[in-house]
């Protein structure tokens, strides 16, 4: 019954995690319209949305993908990754640009 | 003697166990390889889409709050989806197929809003051939929604095999759990295509 209980409460308390972060993924995003609306200076603009959208990804990967709780390979693996696309996006964009 | 018997339950665990860690390991790996995808399909839009500019661009098409209602329809299929995969490490299968189901429909909308939307350009004016942006932004967000596609197929598939089967096994919770991460990655590429081709894209 106390185990019953236990289980249930650890899941409310799951449930309760991901409605948290669902959440904060959505203000998040009002916030970049908010500023993209606001007039902003483009300068500034473009580096707090950015930010923002990083601050989102991180949540996702972290909470949604269970990157906080799973083995540390998988986030190794993972970030690897990640930084092998942002140097292909540095290049793709140098590339362009430099035969614009 | 006894602890070599004592090791073979653990040895046949391990062995069970292998195939299911490095279907794990493999699928992240897929996805780390799914960032550099769409990490030059992103590059190629910023580099090319003001060039060659011919009367239609992000400013004159993109309708920013149409494109933040497909952001929230994602990112309630990321909740959804969580719920889901919570609800299957519970053991609880029929509330996971409710949350599954939602999901499958929330990623069914979302599809359904970018059809209108690609309608809606093309019928402006904007066509694969008619210039780099409109070249570059069909094949980034178009790429996108052929993954969505693919992760609701994949959804209803799972959805549809878990009816046949009784309980859950090991072999099918990882299935769930790659769908599953599959869709939250899906997600993620879509929060990078708001912010930086919609909203700077409308801004610049």
């Amino acid at each position: 019954m106390a185990e019953a209980q236990g289980a249930a409460t650890h899941a409310g308390g799951a449930n309760r995690g991901y409605i948290a972060v669902g959440v904060t993924l959505g203000v998040l995003t009002v916030v970049s319209l908010i500023l993209a609306y606001a007039g902003v200076p483009l300068g500034i603009l473009i580096p707090v949305v950015i930010v923002l959208a990083v601050i989102q990804i991180y949540l996702q990967a972290d909470v949604f993908m269970h990157l906080n709780r799973s083995r540390r390979l998988y986030t190794i693996v993972f970030v690897a990754g990640a930084v092998v696309a942002l140097e292909v996006f540095l290049a793709t964009l140098i590339l362009m640009w430099a035969h614009g | 003697m006894s602890s070599h018997v004592a090791d073979v339950p653990a040895a046949a665990h391990r062995h069970d166990a292998m195939p299911a860690e490095n279907q794990r390991l493999g699928f992240w790996i897929f996805l780390g390889s799914e960032c550099t995808f769409f990490a030059s399909l992103i590059g190629t839009y910023l580099a090319l889409h003001s060039r060659n500019m011919q009367g239609l661009g992000p400013r004159q098409l993109f309708d920013i709050p149409y494109a933040a209602v497909l952001t929230f329809i994602l990112l309630a299929s990321s909740l959804t989806m969580g719920l889901g995969v919570a609800a299957m490490g519970r053991g609880d299968k029929r509330t996971m197929r409710l949350w599954l189901i939602v999901t499958a429909v929330l990623g069914l909308i979302f599809l359904g809003m970018q059809v209108n939307e690609f309608a809606t350009y093309w019928g402006a004016g904007l066509h694969l051939n008619s210039s780099l942006f409109g070249a570059s932004f069909y094949t980034l967000v178009g790429f996108h929604g052929l993954h969505v596609t693919f992760g609701v197929t994949w959804i209803i598939a799972l959805l549809v095999f878990s009816w046949r089967s009784k309980d859950l096994t090991e072999k099918q919770t990882v299935y769930f759990e790659t769908a599953a991460l599959y869709w939250h990655f899906v997600d993620v590429v879509w929060i990078l295509i708001f912010s930086i081709v919609y909203l700077v894209g409308v801004l610049q």
